[in-house]
Protein backbone atom coordinates (compact mmCIF):
# COMPACT_ATOMS: atom_id res chain seq x y z
CA UNK A 1 0.00 0.00 0.00
CA UNK A 2 1.00 3.65 -0.81
CA UNK A 3 1.50 6.72 1.26
CA UNK A 4 -1.33 8.15 -0.92
CA UNK A 5 -3.69 4.70 -1.26
CA UNK A 6 -4.54 4.22 2.60
CA UNK A 7 -7.80 2.71 2.44
CA UNK A 8 -8.84 4.53 5.38
CA UNK A 9 -9.95 8.65 4.31
CA UNK A 10 -8.79 9.75 7.70
CA UNK A 11 -5.16 8.40 7.00
CA UNK A 12 -4.67 9.70 3.76
CA UNK A 13 -1.65 11.96 3.05
CA UNK A 14 -3.37 14.02 0.53
CA UNK A 15 -0.75 13.80 -2.42
CA UNK A 16 -0.74 15.58 -5.78
CA UNK A 17 -0.28 13.11 -8.13
CA UNK A 18 -2.33 10.20 -7.94
CA UNK A 19 -1.70 6.60 -7.20
CA UNK A 20 -2.76 5.44 -10.47
CA UNK A 21 0.06 7.42 -12.32
CA UNK A 22 3.04 6.14 -10.28
CA UNK A 23 1.28 2.30 -10.74
CA UNK A 24 2.10 2.84 -14.42
CA UNK A 25 5.07 4.17 -14.14
CA UNK A 26 5.69 1.21 -12.50
CA UNK A 27 4.83 -0.80 -15.27
CA UNK A 28 6.00 0.63 -18.35
CA UNK A 29 8.83 2.66 -17.12
CA UNK A 30 12.72 1.56 -17.79
CA UNK A 31 14.08 -0.69 -15.09
CA UNK A 32 15.25 2.71 -13.03
CA UNK A 33 11.67 4.53 -13.11
CA UNK A 34 10.08 1.58 -12.02
CA UNK A 35 12.24 0.89 -8.87
CA UNK A 36 11.38 4.83 -7.98
CA UNK A 37 7.71 4.14 -8.88
CA UNK A 38 7.99 1.02 -6.56
CA UNK A 39 9.61 2.84 -3.89
CA UNK A 40 7.22 5.63 -4.12
CA UNK A 41 4.64 3.37 -3.96
CA UNK A 42 6.04 1.13 -1.35
CA UNK A 43 4.87 1.37 2.09
CA UNK A 44 5.75 4.27 4.18
CA UNK A 45 4.13 3.29 7.14
CA UNK A 46 5.20 5.74 9.44
CA UNK A 47 4.15 8.98 7.80
CA UNK A 48 0.88 7.29 7.54
CA UNK A 49 1.04 6.47 11.09
CA UNK A 50 1.72 10.60 11.75
CA UNK A 51 -0.82 10.96 9.35
CA UNK A 52 -3.27 9.11 11.65
CA UNK A 53 -1.39 10.78 14.58
CA UNK A 54 -3.44 13.67 13.81
CA UNK A 55 -6.59 14.30 14.92
CA UNK A 56 -9.23 14.33 12.61
CA UNK A 57 -10.39 18.36 12.42
CA UNK A 58 -13.86 18.84 12.18
CA UNK A 59 -15.01 22.06 13.33
CA UNK A 60 -14.65 25.45 11.42
CA UNK A 61 -11.94 27.86 11.82
CA UNK A 62 -13.20 30.12 14.81
CA UNK A 63 -14.09 33.92 13.08
CA UNK A 64 -12.57 35.92 16.22
CA UNK A 65 -9.32 37.83 14.90
CA UNK A 66 -6.28 36.54 15.61
CA UNK A 67 -2.91 38.56 14.77
CA UNK A 68 -1.87 38.59 11.31
CA UNK A 69 1.27 37.01 10.87
CA UNK A 70 2.61 35.20 7.74
CA UNK A 71 5.33 32.70 9.52
CA UNK A 72 7.06 30.42 7.11
CA UNK A 73 9.51 27.81 7.94
CA UNK A 74 10.98 25.98 5.44
CA UNK A 75 13.00 22.64 6.82
CA UNK A 76 15.04 20.07 4.88
CA UNK A 77 14.62 16.40 5.12
CA UNK A 78 17.87 15.95 3.21
CA UNK A 79 16.65 13.57 1.49
CA UNK A 80 15.16 11.39 4.51
CA UNK A 81 11.96 10.63 5.34
CA UNK A 82 12.35 11.94 9.18
CA UNK A 83 9.74 15.31 8.97
CA UNK A 84 9.91 17.99 9.36
CA UNK A 85 13.61 17.92 9.47
CA UNK A 86 16.13 20.43 9.90
CA UNK A 87 15.36 24.14 9.68
CA UNK A 88 16.82 25.99 6.94
CA UNK A 89 14.70 29.27 6.54
CA UNK A 90 12.52 31.17 8.62
CA UNK A 91 10.39 33.97 8.14
CA UNK A 92 11.95 37.19 6.61
CA UNK A 93 15.48 35.38 6.40
CA UNK A 94 17.26 35.53 2.69
CA UNK A 95 17.13 33.48 0.30
CA UNK A 96 19.02 30.47 0.49
CA UNK A 97 20.28 29.40 -3.24
CA UNK A 98 18.47 26.16 -2.81
CA UNK A 99 15.76 26.54 -5.37
CA UNK A 100 13.19 24.45 -3.90
CA UNK A 101 13.90 26.05 -0.46
CA UNK A 102 13.22 28.73 -2.12
CA UNK A 103 10.31 27.89 -4.08
CA UNK A 104 8.65 26.46 -1.21
CA UNK A 105 9.01 29.82 0.62
CA UNK A 106 7.79 31.90 -2.13
CA UNK A 107 4.73 29.73 -2.96
CA UNK A 108 3.75 29.58 0.74
CA UNK A 109 4.17 33.11 0.61
CA UNK A 110 1.79 33.68 -2.59
CA UNK A 111 -0.67 31.24 -0.91
CA UNK A 112 -1.02 33.31 2.02
CA UNK A 113 -1.17 36.30 0.46
CA UNK A 114 -3.89 34.97 -1.76
CA UNK A 115 -5.63 33.87 1.57
CA UNK A 116 -5.41 36.90 3.40
CA UNK A 117 -5.06 40.14 0.78
CA UNK A 118 -8.02 38.64 -1.35
CA UNK A 119 -10.91 36.58 1.17
CA UNK A 120 -9.19 38.30 4.45
CA UNK A 121 -8.11 34.80 5.81
CA UNK A 122 -5.44 34.25 8.11
CA UNK A 123 -3.17 31.36 7.44
CA UNK A 124 -4.48 28.01 6.80
CA UNK A 125 -6.87 27.44 10.28
CA UNK A 126 -7.53 31.61 10.40
CA UNK A 127 -5.93 32.08 13.38
CA UNK A 128 -2.46 32.51 11.98
CA UNK A 129 -0.91 29.38 11.89
CA UNK A 130 2.48 28.62 10.95
CA UNK A 131 3.35 27.78 7.62
CA UNK A 132 5.61 24.52 7.79
CA UNK A 133 6.92 23.11 4.72
CA UNK A 134 9.45 20.35 4.08
CA UNK A 135 11.74 19.87 0.83
CA UNK A 136 14.25 17.06 -0.05
CA UNK A 137 12.11 14.73 1.24
CA UNK A 138 13.29 10.92 0.44
CA UNK A 139 15.23 10.83 -2.53
CA UNK A 140 14.29 10.73 -5.97
CA UNK A 141 10.58 11.61 -4.61
CA UNK A 142 7.89 11.70 -7.48
CA UNK A 143 5.31 13.30 -4.98
CA UNK A 144 4.18 16.29 -2.71
CA UNK A 145 1.62 16.11 -0.18
CA UNK A 146 -0.39 17.93 2.99
CA UNK A 147 -0.29 15.51 5.81
CA UNK A 148 -2.69 17.05 8.16
CA UNK A 149 0.05 19.45 9.60
CA UNK A 150 2.71 21.05 7.10
CA UNK A 151 3.55 20.81 3.47
CA UNK A 152 6.01 18.05 2.06
CA UNK A 153 7.76 18.26 -1.20
CA UNK A 154 9.83 15.67 -3.09
CA UNK A 155 12.76 16.55 -5.47
CA UNK A 156 11.54 14.56 -8.41
CA UNK A 157 13.61 11.51 -10.40
CA UNK A 158 14.92 14.35 -12.42
CA UNK A 159 14.19 12.18 -15.33
CA UNK A 160 10.52 11.91 -15.66
CA UNK A 161 9.87 14.59 -12.69
CA UNK A 162 11.78 17.79 -11.78
CA UNK A 163 11.08 18.93 -8.14
CA UNK A 164 7.83 19.57 -6.83
CA UNK A 165 8.09 22.83 -5.55
CA UNK A 166 8.79 23.78 -9.24
CA UNK A 167 4.98 24.65 -10.22
CA UNK A 168 3.73 27.46 -7.49
CA UNK A 169 -0.12 25.69 -8.34
CA UNK A 170 1.10 22.43 -6.38
CA UNK A 171 2.04 24.70 -3.24
CA UNK A 172 -1.25 26.31 -3.30
CA UNK A 173 -2.99 23.14 -3.84
CA UNK A 174 -1.10 21.35 -0.56
CA UNK A 175 -2.13 24.35 1.17
CA UNK A 176 -5.53 24.70 0.47
CA UNK A 177 -5.70 20.81 1.81
CA UNK A 178 -5.26 22.72 5.11
CA UNK A 179 -7.56 25.39 4.64
CA UNK A 180 -9.89 22.58 3.47
CA UNK A 181 -9.15 20.78 5.98
CA UNK A 182 -9.94 23.94 9.22
CA UNK A 183 -13.42 24.41 6.51
CA UNK A 184 -15.68 21.98 5.59
CA UNK A 185 -13.42 19.32 5.83
CA UNK A 186 -14.33 17.36 3.53
CA UNK A 187 -13.78 13.48 3.60
CA UNK A 188 -10.93 12.22 1.43
CA UNK A 189 -13.19 9.59 -0.55
CA UNK A 190 -15.54 10.05 -3.72
CA UNK A 191 -17.61 12.77 -4.41
CA UNK A 192 -16.08 14.98 -1.21
CA UNK A 193 -12.59 13.33 -1.68
CA UNK A 194 -12.88 15.03 -5.21
CA UNK A 195 -14.36 18.21 -4.07
CA UNK A 196 -11.58 18.54 -1.90
CA UNK A 197 -9.01 17.93 -4.75
CA UNK A 198 -10.67 20.39 -6.69
CA UNK A 199 -10.77 23.51 -4.45
CA UNK A 200 -7.27 22.56 -3.89
CA UNK A 201 -6.34 22.97 -7.41
CA UNK A 202 -8.55 25.95 -7.86
CA UNK A 203 -6.98 27.57 -5.31
CA UNK A 204 -3.22 26.24 -6.31
CA UNK A 205 -4.49 27.66 -9.84
CA UNK A 206 -5.69 30.90 -8.02
CA UNK A 207 -2.29 31.24 -6.58
CA UNK A 208 0.05 31.21 -9.74
CA UNK A 209 -2.75 33.08 -11.71
CA UNK A 210 -2.28 35.87 -9.10
CA UNK A 211 1.06 35.49 -9.31
CA UNK A 212 1.47 35.95 -12.71
CA UNK A 213 -1.08 39.17 -12.90
CA UNK A 214 -2.89 36.78 -15.41
CA UNK A 215 -6.86 37.09 -16.24
CA UNK A 216 -9.26 33.73 -16.33
CA UNK A 217 -8.96 34.24 -20.86
CA UNK A 218 -4.96 34.21 -20.00
CA UNK A 219 -4.59 31.82 -17.14
CA UNK A 220 -3.31 28.15 -18.79
CA UNK A 221 -5.69 26.28 -16.42
CA UNK A 222 -3.17 24.15 -15.81
CA UNK A 223 -1.90 21.77 -12.86
CA UNK A 224 1.67 21.13 -12.05
CA UNK A 225 3.14 23.00 -15.44
CA UNK A 226 6.86 22.07 -15.36
CA UNK A 227 6.93 19.53 -13.07
CA UNK A 228 7.55 16.98 -16.21
CA UNK A 229 10.98 16.80 -17.16
CA UNK A 230 11.48 17.00 -20.99
CA UNK A 231 10.71 14.00 -22.85
CA UNK A 232 7.44 13.24 -21.33
CA UNK A 233 3.98 13.86 -23.08
CA UNK A 234 2.71 15.99 -20.80
CA UNK A 235 1.51 19.53 -20.30
CA UNK A 236 1.15 19.42 -16.96
CA UNK A 237 -0.67 16.63 -14.42
CA UNK A 238 -4.52 17.94 -14.81
CA UNK A 239 -5.97 20.62 -16.66
CA UNK A 240 -9.34 22.35 -15.67
CA UNK A 241 -10.06 23.77 -18.84
CA UNK A 242 -9.72 19.86 -20.25
CA UNK A 243 -9.55 17.36 -18.16
CA UNK A 244 -8.67 14.16 -19.51
CA UNK A 245 -6.12 16.06 -21.73
CA UNK A 246 -3.17 16.73 -19.26
CA UNK A 247 -0.54 13.99 -20.79
CA UNK A 248 -0.64 10.79 -22.48
CA UNK A 249 2.51 9.04 -22.37
CA UNK A 250 3.86 5.47 -22.61
CA UNK A 251 5.41 5.66 -19.51
CA UNK A 252 2.99 7.46 -16.80
CA UNK A 253 -0.19 6.58 -18.51
CA UNK A 254 -2.92 8.91 -20.05
CA UNK A 255 -4.85 11.60 -18.11
CA UNK A 256 -7.88 9.99 -16.94
CA UNK A 257 -10.23 12.85 -15.72
CA UNK A 258 -14.02 13.05 -16.92
CA UNK A 259 -15.30 16.81 -17.97
CA UNK A 260 -18.78 15.57 -17.53
CA UNK A 261 -20.81 14.23 -14.99
CA UNK A 262 -21.81 11.05 -17.80
CA UNK A 263 -18.32 9.56 -17.34
CA UNK A 264 -17.80 10.40 -14.00
CA UNK A 265 -15.88 7.51 -12.62
CA UNK A 266 -17.65 5.23 -10.33
CA UNK A 267 -14.78 2.70 -9.26
CA UNK A 268 -12.78 2.20 -5.86
CA UNK A 269 -9.47 2.94 -6.79
CA UNK A 270 -7.89 6.66 -5.68
CA UNK A 271 -9.95 6.76 -3.04
CA UNK A 272 -13.23 6.23 -5.51
CA UNK A 273 -11.31 8.64 -8.20
CA UNK A 274 -10.80 11.65 -5.70
CA UNK A 275 -8.21 12.82 -8.33
CA UNK A 276 -9.91 11.78 -11.28
CA UNK A 277 -13.88 12.84 -11.14
CA UNK A 278 -11.87 16.16 -9.55
CA UNK A 279 -11.96 16.95 -13.30
CA UNK A 280 -15.82 18.01 -13.18
CA UNK A 281 -15.89 20.47 -10.51
CA UNK A 282 -12.68 22.26 -12.05
CA UNK A 283 -14.11 22.75 -15.28
CA UNK A 284 -17.23 23.95 -13.75
CA UNK A 285 -14.66 26.53 -11.99
CA UNK A 286 -12.59 27.47 -15.17
CA UNK A 287 -16.37 28.28 -17.32
CA UNK A 288 -17.71 29.92 -14.32
CA UNK A 289 -14.57 32.07 -14.14
CA UNK A 290 -13.87 32.80 -17.63
CA UNK A 291 -17.48 33.87 -18.48
CA UNK A 292 -17.22 36.13 -15.77
CA UNK A 293 -13.69 36.99 -16.90
CA UNK A 294 -11.01 39.57 -15.16
CA UNK A 295 -9.06 38.02 -12.75
CA UNK A 296 -10.66 34.79 -11.68
CA UNK A 297 -9.44 35.15 -7.54
CA UNK A 298 -11.29 37.85 -7.68
CA UNK A 299 -15.29 36.93 -8.27
CA UNK A 300 -15.15 33.10 -8.97
CA UNK A 301 -12.70 32.42 -6.32
CA UNK A 302 -14.23 34.69 -3.67
CA UNK A 303 -17.58 32.71 -4.83
CA UNK A 304 -15.94 29.06 -4.03
CA UNK A 305 -13.79 30.11 -0.70
CA UNK A 306 -17.66 31.52 0.54
CA UNK A 307 -19.08 28.21 -0.35
CA UNK A 308 -15.77 26.39 1.30
CA UNK A 309 -16.01 27.87 4.15
CA UNK A 310 -19.63 28.41 5.65
CA UNK A 311 -21.73 25.99 3.05
CA UNK A 312 -20.08 22.72 2.58
CA UNK A 313 -20.12 20.00 4.95
CA UNK A 314 -17.68 16.65 5.58
CA UNK A 315 -20.06 14.65 3.01
CA UNK A 316 -21.07 17.17 0.74
CA UNK A 317 -20.80 15.96 -3.15
CA UNK A 318 -21.01 17.66 -6.42
CA UNK A 319 -24.70 18.82 -6.55
CA UNK A 320 -24.48 20.75 -3.05
CA UNK A 321 -21.62 22.29 -4.23
CA UNK A 322 -23.55 23.27 -7.64
CA UNK A 323 -26.63 24.70 -5.57
CA UNK A 324 -24.61 26.34 -3.20
CA UNK A 325 -21.97 28.38 -5.27
CA UNK A 326 -24.88 29.51 -7.29
CA UNK A 327 -26.14 30.67 -4.10
CA UNK A 328 -23.68 32.06 -2.58
CA UNK A 329 -23.00 34.27 -6.60
CA UNK A 330 -26.63 34.99 -5.87
CA UNK A 331 -26.07 36.67 -2.55
CA UNK A 332 -22.69 38.51 -3.13
CA UNK A 333 -23.47 39.53 -6.72
CA UNK A 334 -27.01 39.54 -6.93
CA UNK A 335 -29.94 36.85 -7.91
CA UNK A 336 -29.83 36.26 -11.68
CA UNK A 337 -26.87 38.51 -11.99
CA UNK A 338 -23.73 37.79 -14.68
CA UNK A 339 -21.53 36.27 -12.01
CA UNK A 340 -24.29 33.90 -10.85
CA UNK A 341 -25.63 33.36 -14.41
CA UNK A 342 -22.24 31.88 -15.15
CA UNK A 343 -21.72 30.02 -11.97
CA UNK A 344 -24.51 27.81 -13.16
CA UNK A 345 -23.28 27.61 -16.64
CA UNK A 346 -20.47 25.89 -15.16
CA UNK A 347 -22.31 23.57 -13.78
CA UNK A 348 -24.52 22.96 -16.56
CA UNK A 349 -21.77 22.16 -19.20
CA UNK A 350 -20.55 19.78 -16.96
CA UNK A 351 -24.14 17.75 -16.24
CA UNK A 352 -25.30 19.51 -12.99
CA UNK A 353 -28.30 21.93 -12.99
CA UNK A 354 -28.59 23.80 -10.50
CA UNK A 355 -31.67 23.66 -8.40
CA UNK A 356 -33.42 25.81 -5.63
CA UNK A 357 -32.81 29.73 -4.98
CA UNK A 358 -35.22 29.67 -1.95
CA UNK A 359 -36.44 31.89 0.50
CA UNK A 360 -35.33 35.59 0.18
CA UNK A 361 -36.64 37.44 2.94
CA UNK A 362 -37.67 40.93 4.14
CA UNK A 363 -37.78 42.19 0.29
CA UNK A 364 -39.58 45.58 -0.92
CA UNK A 365 -41.41 45.07 -4.26
CA UNK A 366 -40.17 47.37 -6.85
CA UNK A 367 -42.57 47.10 -10.02
CA UNK A 368 -45.08 44.87 -10.38
CA UNK A 369 -46.68 43.15 -14.32
CA UNK A 370 -49.30 41.76 -15.98
CA UNK A 371 -51.25 41.56 -18.79
CA UNK A 372 -54.69 39.91 -20.10
CA UNK A 373 -53.40 36.72 -20.88
CA UNK A 374 -53.99 34.28 -18.46
CA UNK A 375 -51.43 32.96 -15.53
CA UNK A 376 -49.09 36.37 -16.72
CA UNK A 377 -47.56 38.32 -13.78
CA UNK A 378 -44.42 39.17 -12.94
CA UNK A 379 -42.07 41.56 -10.37
CA UNK A 380 -38.71 43.03 -9.49
CA UNK A 381 -37.51 42.26 -6.13
CA UNK A 382 -35.17 43.94 -3.77
CA UNK A 383 -31.94 42.22 -4.13
CA UNK A 384 -33.45 39.98 -7.14
CA UNK A 385 -31.53 40.91 -10.38
CA UNK A 386 -34.29 41.39 -13.45
CA UNK A 387 -38.09 40.37 -13.98
CA UNK A 388 -39.56 37.39 -11.78
CA UNK A 389 -42.06 35.22 -13.51
CA UNK A 390 -45.11 34.35 -10.88
CA UNK A 391 -44.90 30.55 -11.81
CA UNK A 392 -48.13 29.70 -13.96
CA UNK A 393 -49.10 26.97 -12.14
CA UNK A 394 -53.17 27.96 -11.68
CA UNK A 395 -55.16 30.67 -12.40
CA UNK A 396 -56.19 31.70 -8.79
CA UNK A 397 -52.93 31.03 -7.99
CA UNK A 398 -50.90 33.04 -9.71
CA UNK A 399 -53.65 35.77 -9.10
CA UNK A 400 -53.42 35.56 -4.93
CA UNK A 401 -49.56 35.75 -5.27
CA UNK A 402 -49.97 38.80 -7.87
CA UNK A 403 -52.19 40.43 -5.35
CA UNK A 404 -49.56 40.20 -2.43
CA UNK A 405 -47.42 41.43 -4.65
CA UNK A 406 -49.66 44.18 -5.83
CA UNK A 407 -50.50 45.21 -2.02
CA UNK A 408 -47.06 44.72 -0.94
CA UNK A 409 -45.68 47.45 -3.60
CA UNK A 410 -48.64 49.89 -3.06
CA UNK A 411 -48.33 49.73 0.61
CA UNK A 412 -44.42 49.65 0.87
CA UNK A 413 -44.68 46.12 2.74
CA UNK A 414 -41.92 43.76 2.66
CA UNK A 415 -42.37 39.63 1.46
CA UNK A 416 -40.72 36.43 1.34
CA UNK A 417 -40.36 35.42 -1.46
CA UNK A 418 -39.71 31.68 -2.49
CA UNK A 419 -37.93 31.50 -6.30
CA UNK A 420 -37.61 28.51 -7.62
CA UNK A 421 -35.84 27.45 -10.78
CA UNK A 422 -38.28 26.42 -12.95
CA UNK A 423 -37.32 25.25 -17.08
CA UNK A 424 -34.47 27.48 -16.95
CA UNK A 425 -36.75 30.87 -15.49
CA UNK A 426 -36.42 31.89 -11.96
CA UNK A 427 -40.20 31.85 -10.51
CA UNK A 428 -41.72 33.16 -7.88
CA UNK A 429 -44.05 30.39 -6.18
CA UNK A 430 -45.01 31.68 -3.01
CA UNK A 431 -45.11 34.55 -0.51
CA UNK A 432 -46.28 36.06 3.21
CA UNK A 433 -46.84 39.61 3.59
CA UNK A 434 -44.92 40.78 6.08
CA UNK B 1 -67.52 31.79 15.19
CA UNK B 2 -66.67 35.74 14.81
CA UNK B 3 -63.03 37.31 15.94
CA UNK B 4 -64.40 40.91 15.88
CA UNK B 5 -62.83 44.04 15.54
CA UNK B 6 -58.82 42.30 14.98
CA UNK B 7 -55.63 42.92 13.01
CA UNK B 8 -53.97 40.96 10.32
CA UNK B 9 -50.76 39.84 10.87
CA UNK B 10 -49.07 37.61 8.46
CA UNK B 11 -51.09 36.75 4.97
CA UNK B 12 -49.14 33.68 2.88
CA UNK B 13 -50.05 32.27 -0.47
CA UNK B 14 -48.78 30.38 -3.38
CA UNK B 15 -49.31 29.83 -6.69
CA UNK B 16 -51.15 26.53 -6.62
CA UNK B 17 -54.64 26.42 -6.85
CA UNK B 18 -57.12 27.28 -3.67
CA UNK B 19 -54.23 28.23 -1.00
CA UNK B 20 -53.90 31.05 1.66
CA UNK B 21 -53.36 31.79 4.62
CA UNK B 22 -53.39 34.18 7.40
CA UNK B 23 -52.59 34.90 11.41
CA UNK B 24 -55.42 36.81 13.07
CA UNK B 25 -54.76 38.54 15.75
CA UNK B 26 -56.01 36.71 19.27
CA UNK B 27 -56.37 33.41 16.63
CA UNK B 28 -53.81 31.08 17.42
CA UNK B 29 -51.45 29.85 14.40
CA UNK B 30 -51.82 29.98 10.89
CA UNK B 31 -55.73 29.65 9.23
CA UNK B 32 -56.29 28.56 6.09
CA UNK B 33 -58.89 30.00 3.95
CA UNK B 34 -61.39 27.61 3.30
CA UNK B 35 -60.21 25.77 0.04
CA UNK B 36 -63.60 26.02 -1.42
CA UNK B 37 -63.66 27.62 -4.58
CA UNK B 38 -60.80 29.42 -6.60
CA UNK B 39 -62.23 33.09 -6.78
CA UNK B 40 -64.13 32.74 -3.23
CA UNK B 41 -60.10 31.94 -1.34
CA UNK B 42 -58.98 34.56 -3.80
CA UNK B 43 -61.26 37.16 -2.53
CA UNK B 44 -61.06 36.57 0.90
CA UNK B 45 -57.42 36.48 0.74
CA UNK B 46 -56.97 40.13 -0.97
CA UNK B 47 -59.62 41.22 1.65
CA UNK B 48 -56.98 40.18 4.24
CA UNK B 49 -53.95 41.53 2.73
CA UNK B 50 -55.23 44.61 2.05
CA UNK B 51 -56.21 44.92 5.71
CA UNK B 52 -52.41 43.47 6.61
CA UNK B 53 -50.96 46.35 4.92
CA UNK B 54 -53.20 48.82 5.50
CA UNK B 55 -53.06 48.28 9.27
CA UNK B 56 -56.87 47.76 8.98
CA UNK B 57 -58.81 45.69 11.04
CA UNK B 58 -61.56 42.81 10.17
CA UNK B 59 -64.02 40.33 11.52
CA UNK B 60 -63.28 36.81 10.58
CA UNK B 61 -65.64 34.39 10.85
CA UNK B 62 -63.50 31.04 12.20
CA UNK B 63 -65.19 27.45 10.97
CA UNK B 64 -64.31 23.82 12.04
CA UNK B 65 -64.65 21.68 9.08
CA UNK B 66 -63.74 18.09 9.46
CA UNK B 67 -62.06 19.05 12.98
CA UNK B 68 -60.19 21.95 11.01
CA UNK B 69 -60.47 25.83 11.75
CA UNK B 70 -60.69 27.44 8.63
CA UNK B 71 -61.48 31.14 7.70
CA UNK B 72 -64.83 31.38 5.94
CA UNK B 73 -65.89 34.44 6.49
CA UNK B 74 -64.49 38.30 7.05
CA UNK B 75 -65.16 41.66 7.32
CA UNK B 76 -63.14 44.74 6.40
CA UNK B 77 -64.00 47.38 9.01
ZN1 LIG C 1 -4.37 17.02 -3.43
Amino acid sequence: MSHCESHHEHDALLCILPPYMLENLAEHGTAAEKKLARQALADASAVRAERSAIASRTTRSPRAAAAVAKRRTIYSANNGTQLPGTKVRGEGQSATGDASVDEAYDGAGATFDLYHDVYSRNSIDNQGMELISTVHYNQNYNNAFWNGQQMTYGDGDGNLFNRFTIAIDIIGHEMTHGVVQHEANLVYQNQPGALNESFADVFGSLVKQRSLNHTAAQADWLIGAGLFASGVNAQGIRSMKAPGTAYDDPKIGKDPQPAHMNDIYTGSGDHGGVHINSGIPNRAFYIAATQIGGYAWEKAGRIWYETLRDKLAANSDFQTAANETYNVAGALYGINSAEQQAVRNGWEAVGLSVAGLGWQTNRLVRYVFSTYASKSAYAIIEGVSGWLKVHPESADGVSNVLKALEIAKAFDRRVNVYLQNINGANCITRIYLL
Amino acid sequence: MWHSNKLVKYTYTATVSKFGYAIVEDVNGWKQIYPSTPDGVSNLFGLLSVAKASNRRVNVFIQEINSVDYITQAYLV
